[in-house]
């Protein structure tokens, strides 16, 4: 036997068949002509065979369609690919008030033979607006029908139907199925058979020909099947049965198709990957709540995506999307002998679970270990958790970092005490003191796992204040200079310095050892050597009043690569040379961009150096962090033309290096003289 | 040139790939300032799954002192 085709060469394949059958046919779409063939290479192939009626168009989903309306109203058969299903939504009156009141306003039925074909889904990391589920959005509209691409059928007959009918049809494609091959021979697996079912064998259903016990069915469209057959699989070594239901058609629901298969399952799940909320699975439990009352065991269950954005970043990704674990979740959760009625209560997705803990969240206090912020500084009375870095639910292991932490002056990150599943309490973004839980881990399989709390439960229960929150990075530094403004009665002084010798210095040294040296390191030497000769400015003021002085040099300096800014430390600056102290600057710098600056690298400052060096920038007055006596700005250097003793016209570089200082400690003439003596140092 | 990293320089620089070539670098190219320097490092860890020291960072001057230090680390560009 071959391999089962891939999905998009499946469907490929029953394009280039339907265009040899029908010559009247037509494909329209965005970059659908080769050689690109499509965003995602599905209508390969078919402009080079049929230049004539596969035609890129214009970046307009309304105008696409509006043109297959009237191709259709000619006669004409029309496939419609919308390049990413999230811009369905500009063809949404297209669809509405001209494709399908067309089939029947005008005195006699008007066939409409057009399928709008839409890549949907997430799990491709492409983001909250390429990543959607839009199915639910199409539901109810009369003469409008819904079908699905699955790896169950045949996508030849799944055109065949819909353009059969007569009548506008929309074809959903996941498109994490494109690369996965389809099942051939009524087989899945080893254990797995599939069959078609019904006069227009709309229903693939999944079964095991082995099993005995009453299953459990899970119904879900083409682009969760896969995800079902996996759970399917899990629950069976878990000792459950189940089967998956696939219909190719979502809407009108089919419901003579499975009725039969009704009796005698041990329950009805729902999985959608859309968010929860006015669902095709809403609609299937609708129809089969008034087909088959009777013949239901327990209330139909509806699972999906969590209700967000889909992120982009793939662990985050993840956590919202449905999964094959969230429907395993269900499975097995329902078969522990939940009740009915609690079961539909306080686990479906319908009702997010972070607006309605119920009695889940109080089981798991008990089962788990809580993952506590421990004290991380001395400065701060809370910090912000920045960033859960495992999706929930997840199984962590001991010292797995899951979280991040952000105090005022660095992040943290927080490894897990404990192997288990984890459970997060506390949305990121949210404050978190010292000492608090802000989630738990609990031992595996103790308990489902809870859908991630919303990115900000705040705003959602609060009623909204006008303006935005201060972003978390910048709530850091703006307590780091309202505590200076408030402690510190500063004073400024500014030389203007001859830099000419400096930059020449950091050349040479450059050119010597083959790395970039900068004016930067040359002043962090010169500060650093100075310490001996000037231990007042690089001293500490206590609260009471007390001096202590440094023993060395530990040399902060601002860094700000698009993170945030941040005040690493260079210890011990003046035993590094020239060249180590630029390697320290390069990897602080490397840190703060990849958000690795941690606390440890910000502690034990005792001067800093502000790099105000923009372009252009000629003066700047520093913030001097609490703590810290001196800040020495850095502006960007400037060209300026000097007389020199001999009375001759010369190019120099010049900085106006500016000092703020703490009055209580150090005085304007002991400013001036440490600038002088600087200026000199720089004479290299 | 591996056209793979000078699209990547060129993403970062935000410049299109045609003026990015072998001898871009900070002295010839406006746009490769000191913040940028430092995303084209991060980006090419990123993409090739290599580890560049601080002096290795220091001693890039141009694309082709990147290729050189792929190759040095035995990466296929």
């Amino acid at each position: 036997m071959t391999r089962a085709e891939r999905m998009s060469q499946h469907l490929n394949r029953a394009l280039h068949e339907l265009f040899a059958a029908d010559e009247r046919a037509w494909l329209l779409g965005e970059d659908v002509v080769d050689p690109y063939g499509g965003a995602f290479k599905v209508t390969q192939g078919l402009s080079t065979a049929y230049p004539d009626r596969v035609l890129s168009t214009p970046l307009s989903e309304n105008g696409i369609t509006g043109v297959a309306g009237g191709l259709a109203l000619c006669g004409d058969t029309v496939i419609v690919e919308i390049m990413f299903g999230d811009f369905v939504g500009l063809a949404f009156d297209q669809i509405i008030n001209f494709l399908t009141k067309s089939v029947a306003m005008y005195g006699e039925p008007t066939p409409m033979r057009v399928v709008i074909r839409c890549p949907v889904g997430g799990g491709r990391g492409y983001g909250p607006t390429h990543s959607q589920s839009v199915q639910k959005h199409f539901i109810g509209i009369p003469h409008l029908a819904l079908f699905e691409l699955s790896p169950l059928h045949d996508a030849a007959d799944v055109l065949a139907a819909a353009l059969r009918r007569g009548e506008p049809s929309m074809l959903f494609e996941d498109k994490i199925l494109y690369t996965q091959r389809r099942y051939v021979d009524n087989r899945v697996d080893e254990r797995l058979a599939f069959e078609l079912l019904g006069a227009d064998r709309n229903w693939a259903r999944v079964y095991d020909p082995g099993a005995a016990a009453a299953p459990t069915l899970v119904i879900a469209p083409g682009g969760v099947a896969n995800r079902a057959i996996a759970a399917a699989r899990k629950a069976w070594e878990q000792g459950r049965n189940v089967e998956v239901l696939v219909p190719a058609r979502l809407y009108p629901f089919d419901v003579d198709g499975v009725l039969g298969l009704l009796d005698g399952a041990d329950g009805v799940i729902v999985a959608e990957e859309s968010t929860a909320g006015g669902t095709w699975g809403s609609e299937v439990a609708t129809r089969l709540y008034a087909a088959a009352w009777p013949l239901l065991r327990r209330p139909i269950e509806l699972v999906s995506s969590a209700a967000t954005i889909i992120p982009s970043a793939p662990h985050l990704e993840r956590a919202v999307l449905l999964s094959a674990d969230t429907i395993l979740e269900r499975i097995m959760h329902r078969s522990t002998g939940e009740s009915a009625a609690s079961g539909a209560a306080s686990h479906d997705r319908a009702a997010p679970p972070w607006e309605t803990p119920g009695t889940v969240v109080a089981q798991a206090a008990e089962q788990g270990v809580a993952v506590s912020v421990p004290k991380l500084n001395n400065n701060d009375d809370s910090y912000v958790l920045l960033e859960w870095l495992v999706p929930a639910g997840a199984t962590v292991e001991i010292g797995q970092v899951i979280a991040a932490v952000e105090t005022s002056k660095a992040i943290e990150e927080l490894a897990a005490t404990h192997a288990g599943v984890l459970r997060q309490d506390l949305a990121a973004g949210a404050d978190c003191v010292p000492g608090s839980t802000i989630g738990y881990i609990l031992s595996a399989g103790a308990f489902p796992a809870a859908a991630p709390p919303a990115a900000e439960p705040s705003v959602v229960a609060q009623p909204a204040l006008p303006g935005r929150p201060l972003p978390p990075s910048q709530r850091r530094i703006a307590d780091v200079v309202a505590a200076s403004h408030r402690e510190i009665p500063v004073a400024f002084t500014a030389v203007r310095v001859d830099v000419t010798a400096a930059l020449a210095y950091a050349r040479r040294a450059a050119d010597e050892t083959g790395a970039d040296v900068s004016l930067t390191e040359v002043v962090i030497a010169a500060v650093a050597t100075l310490h001996e000769q000037f231990p007042a400015l690089y001293a500490q003021l206590t609260g009471d009043g007390r001096v202590i002085d440094a023993a060395q040099p530990s040399v902060g300096l601002t860094v700000d690569v698009g993170t945030g800014l941040f005040l690493p430390v260079i210890r011990d600056a003046a035993k590094l040379d020239l060249g180590d102290l630029a390697d320290t600057v390069v990897e602080l710098r490397m840190k703060a961009l990849r958000n690795r600056l941690r606390e440890d690298d910000m502690a034990g400052m005792n001067f800093l150096v502000a790099l105000n060096n923009t372009p252009g920038v000629i003066y700047a007055q520093p913030i001097i962090p609490p703590g810290v006596t001196c800040a020495l700005s850095v502006p960007d250097v400037h060209r300026e033309v000097v007389l020199d003793v001999g009375g001759e016209v010369r190019e120099r570089m010049m900085a106006d290096l500016g000092l703020a200082y703490d009055h209580r400690l150090v005085n304007g003439a002991q400013a001036g003289a440490y600038l002088a003596a600087l200026g000199a140092a720089l004479q290299l | 040139m591996s056209s793979r990293l000078v699209r990547l320089v060129a993403d970062v620089l935000e410049l299109p790939v045609d003026q990015v070539d072998a001898q871009t670098g900070p002295a010839t190219t406006a746009a490769w300032v000191s913040l940028r320097h430092l995303q084209i490092v991060a980006a090419v860890e990123d993409a090739y799954g290599v580890a560049i020291t601080p002096r290795e960072i220091r001693a890039i001057r141009s694309v082709a002192d990147l290729r050189e230090l792929l190759a040095r680390r035995g990466v296929d560009e």
